[in-house]
């Protein structure tokens, strides 16, 4: 168990001391990438917890990774200013509707559950879009709100955002070996066998549901800050593409496979983007060689079983 | 004391009546066989049972209670515990790991989210204590995958014991077995009453009185084990009572066992 | 309201829903006999309708063009098959999403460097420009007339080789139980060929007309992709006749809803509430209609496998 924490500690320590190291080497920019980086890395891991341990394949996360944003950014353009509320409120929708989206879908299996999710998030996206006093399809500006002890300046976005990131993934480690976490593999395993020996199949599917929903909420809302700016991208159906390219990316069901997918993938995008303009082509070619090839991922070339 | 009943359960697929108007009782403690030609509707029976399959008509009553709307983890909470014909098992875990699933659902919530389960020992010691019953503790950590189709089919059993179930629905346990594997099977089910009251330890209940039912087409085993039969035959029970009743029953013989009086298998 | 606006948008959901169709024929049949999800099935679409602005534009005869774009789209579609989509037939939901995902990816920038990222100019024929009077004090563009006549003739070509030919049986055996078909001796990875190959034509004939209406332009393959997996849930997968049924629904739904939705709406509620409410709702409107489907039909209207 120590040795497999040697290498995360490792990174830890790293990214402690990237910003101060940054910006005395002139690399500021690079600041902003790994923060965006980790925002991912939170919203993909949620993701992989449905997806990768609960076996449900779900198109439509990137709906409360957008709602997220969203929330924070009407809530300030409302006049809401303090963190304490936002942080919250975003949360608590995120997942809520996590809530009433799971409690529909998951009575589906297989395509039609892929499907159903799709429409949600389509649904959500044509909505959102659809007012015009929060920016339509141009989005809307998200001013950062106020925590009261401090500024919410670059830096400190950062250090709240790997602190965050740090706690989540710690949370999810606990989750994943749990009583609870069990069960859920346990579902994805054989569904059958789990119900016949007297789970509730729907209610633990249900409780992983909102679950990452509210975590997805929560990176978007860190989007928001980041960016300071909510768009409608973070709501479309390809931004739940983009999520599952990391997962698998990363290692379905692995642990890590949400961290590693999206910095992976992030990394990638934006070498490509500095060599041409046709970056997409390259991003395609991986993952078509990835789930052709390489289908456990970068962690399944490292670990044989998912932890 | 009956303790499953069944009354004009009816499960129709489209225009065909996979069970039809099916009425059965079950005895508190006795070993109950149904058996029946291919197609007869034994296994859509046991779903329906079970919880795996929503009747079309008619009523399922448990112990006492009306379970045929009851979501199927509530029936196994009530003590009704089933293995599958096809075998249907947590293929990439080993055998102390899916016996350890099957325990943990009946020893309180699963709606933990921070400890880890490997602390609670007392999960890995049923589950050790059944392999044990099971014969199998000295395959305790191989994978299911690399198992046997006998030792598999026994852990099928071991899965549903685990439950700790006032009723066992055993669907065809020996399907794919040769002799010697047939054999420690029938011997498995026949100690399992008395071998289940003491294995337990503090932790279960006495249960002297496990009841099962066993869906089978080994006509060696049904005879020797059960102490009472039902014939199924087109989704209805054409005869039901003692095995000597049965085996000279004319009906049967012209339904099932055919003519020439009683061939056996 | 008057009736011939009203029988107009009907028409217009006909028109689109027919189009639809020719998406969804192909989609469920790979959906319904190879449990397959593709996702590049949109980008068939967009690729005949590029196809077919270069033909009109080097030959200058519409119908060649679509001719020419049909083939050379059956031809990609073919291609496509062999080489990757094969490769996914054994494997997971996921893993077939997430390729064929990667296919959009590709196509489109594919798309882009050949053609550029500006929309492609794809006009109606010269002599079908004009409006026709169908009814008395009722004009309808001859074109969109066109194209619900296409989309009849090919739905019955369609009903015909599925329901009348060899192939056919081969194809609905296969759609209702795979391995049984294997087993029987239907020569599913050829058959399978072919079948992309008619689906991705079908596409064409799609994208062909429904481009100088909508526009020919990077990623317009996407939200018809959307449509048609909703047209296939709702009309059950793996069923031709579901497949039409669902996408006339969808088809005139989606048509009237848009045309009617924000003037219903601003009858009964403030201008604002309307002019925001009324495009949303209109959206989601067909998603809607699928749960509502699917609430009562978990299986789709029509689902072919037992």
């Amino acid at each position: 168990m120590q040795r497999n924490w040697l290498i995360p500690s490792a990174l830890l320590g790293l990214l402690l001391v990237f910003p101060p190291i940054a910006n005395s080497t002139g690399l500021e920019f690079y600041t902003g990438l790994v923060n965006k980086i980790m925002i991912f890395a939170l919203a993909a891991s949620s993701l992989n917890l449905i997806l990768g341990y609960g076996g449900m394949v779900s198109f439509g996360h990137a709906a409360f990774f957008g709602i997220g944003a969203y929330t924070s950014a009407i809530l300030t353009r409302e006049g809401v200013t303090s963190a304490w509320v936002i942080w919250p409120t975003a949360i608590v929708i995120c997942a809520l509707l996590a809530l009433l989206i799971g409690a529909i879908c998951l009575r589906t299996r297989g395509v039609y559950f892929i499907m159903i999710t799709l429409a949600f998030a389509q649904m959500i996206y044509f909505v959102v879009v659809s007012f015009k006093q929060y920016g339509g399809e141009d989005g809307l500006r998200a001013r950062r709100p106020e925590f009261g002890l401090f500024e919410l300046d670059d830096t400190t976005l950062y250090y709240l955002t790997l602190a965050v990131l740090v706690g989540t993934l710690y949370a999810m480690a606990r989750l994943v070996n749990s009583r609870f976490g069990r069960v859920l593999q346990a579902i994805r395993e054989n569904e059958t066998r789990a119900a016949a020996i007297g789970y509730p199949i729907y209610h633990y599917q249900l409780v992983a549901f909102v679950i990452a929903g509210a975590v997805a909420g929560l990176a978007g809302l860190l989007m928001a800050h980041y960016t300071q700016y909510a768009s409608p991208n973070l709501l479309a159906w390809q931004q739940s593409g983009h999520l599952m390219m990391m997962v698998i990316l990363g290692g379905v069901g692995q642990f890590w496979g949400g961290v590693l997918g999206a910095t992976v993938l992030l990394v990638v995008e934006e070498i490509l983007q500095d060599i041409t303009i046709y970056w997409q082509l390259g991003v395609g070619l991986i993952l078509l060689l990835i789930v052709l090839f390489a289908p456990k991922g970068i962690a399944g070339l490292f670990w044989r079983r998912p932890q | 004391m009956s303790l499953l009943t069944l009354v004009h359960l009816t499960k129709q697929f489209g225009g065909l009546a996979a069970v039809n108007d099916c009425n059965l009782t079950i005895e508190a403690g006795e070993i109950h066989a149904l058996i029946g030609p291919n197609g007869a509707g034994k296994t859509t029976l046991i779903n329906q049972i079970s919880g795996a399959l929503r009747p079309t008509r008619g009523q399922i009553l448990f112990d006492g209670h009306n379970i045929t709307h009851l979501p199927q983890h509530q029936r196994v909470r009530l003590g009704l515990a089933r293995t599958f014909q096809i075998i249907n098992l947590f293929k990439s875990y080993t055998i102390l790991e899916n016996l350890e699933l099957a325990v943990q659902a009946r020893n309180g919530s699963s709606f933990r989210f921070w400890n880890p389960v490997r602390y609670e020992a007392h999960l890995r010691e049923e589950a050790e204590q059944i392999s044990e019953l099971l014969g199998l503790t000295s395959r305790n950590h191989t994978v299911v995958a690399e198992l046997s189709h006998g030792e598999q089919r026994q852990l099928e059993v071991g899965l549903a014991l685990a439950c700790k179930p006032k009723m066992l629905l055993l669907d065809e346990p020996m399907a794919g077995m040769g002799p010697e594997e047939s054999e420690q099977m029938v011997e498995l089910i026949s100690n399992l009453r008395r071998s289940l009251s003491t294995a337990s330890g503090n932790s279960a209940p006495k249960n002297p009185t496990l009841t099962i039912l066993l869906v089978e087409h080994d006509m060696d085993a049904v005879f020797r084990l059960a102490s009472r039969i039902s014939v199924l035959v087109y989704g209805h029970v054409i005869a039901s009572g003692l095995p000597e009743a049965i085996r000279a029953n004319p009906d049967v013989h012209k339904a099932y066992l055919g003519d020439e009086g009683g061939r056996q298998r | 309201m008057p009736p011939s606006l009203f029988l107009e948008q009907i028409l217009n959901g006909i028109q689109f829903g027919l189009m639809l169709f020719l998406l969804a024929a192909g989609l469920t049949l790979v959906f319904g006999i190879m449990d397959m999800i593709n996702l590049a099935h949109g980008s068939l679409y967009m690729i005949g309708a590029y196809l077919t602005a270069t033909f009109v534009g080097l030959t200058g005869v519409f119908w060649l063009g679509v001719l020419l774009a049909v083939v050379g789209t059956a031809l990609i579609g073919m291609l496509l098959e062999v080489s990757v989509l094969r490769q996914l037939y054994r494997r997971d939901h996921l893993s077939q999403v997430l390729a064929t995902f990667a296919l959009i990816l590709i196509i489109n920038e594919l798309v882009r460097i050949i053609w550029g990222s500006q929309p492609l100019l794809l006009s109606a024929p010269e002599d079908l420009s004009g409006p026709i009077e169908i009814l008395p004090g009722l004009n309808y563009s001859a074109f969109r007339l066109t194209i619900i006549g296409v989309g009849l003739v090919v739905a019955a070509a369609l009903f015909l080789l599925v329901n009348y030919t060899k192939a056919g049986m081969w194809l609905r055996a296969g759609a209702s139980n795979r391995e049984m078909a294997q087993a029987m001796g239907v020569p599913i990875k050829p058959l399978f060929t072919l079948l992309f190959g008619v689906g991705a034509a079908l596409c064409a004939v799609a994208g062909a007309f429904l481009g100088p209406i909508l526009a020919v332009q990077v990623g317009m393959g996407e939200s018809i992709l959307i449509l048609a997996f909703v047209v296939i849930v709702i009309g059950g997968i793996g069923s031709i006749k579901g497949a039409l049924v669902g996408a006339l629904l969808v088809g005139i739904v989606d048509t009237a809803g848009r045309a009617f939705l924000p003037l219903l709406l601003s009858q009964v509620a403030s201008p604002e509430v309307a002019s925001n409410l009324g495009p949303a709702l209109a959206s989601i409107l067909i998603y809607l209609l699928m749960a509502v489907v699917l609430f009562f039909k978990p299986q789709g209207l029509f689902p072919a496998r037992t």
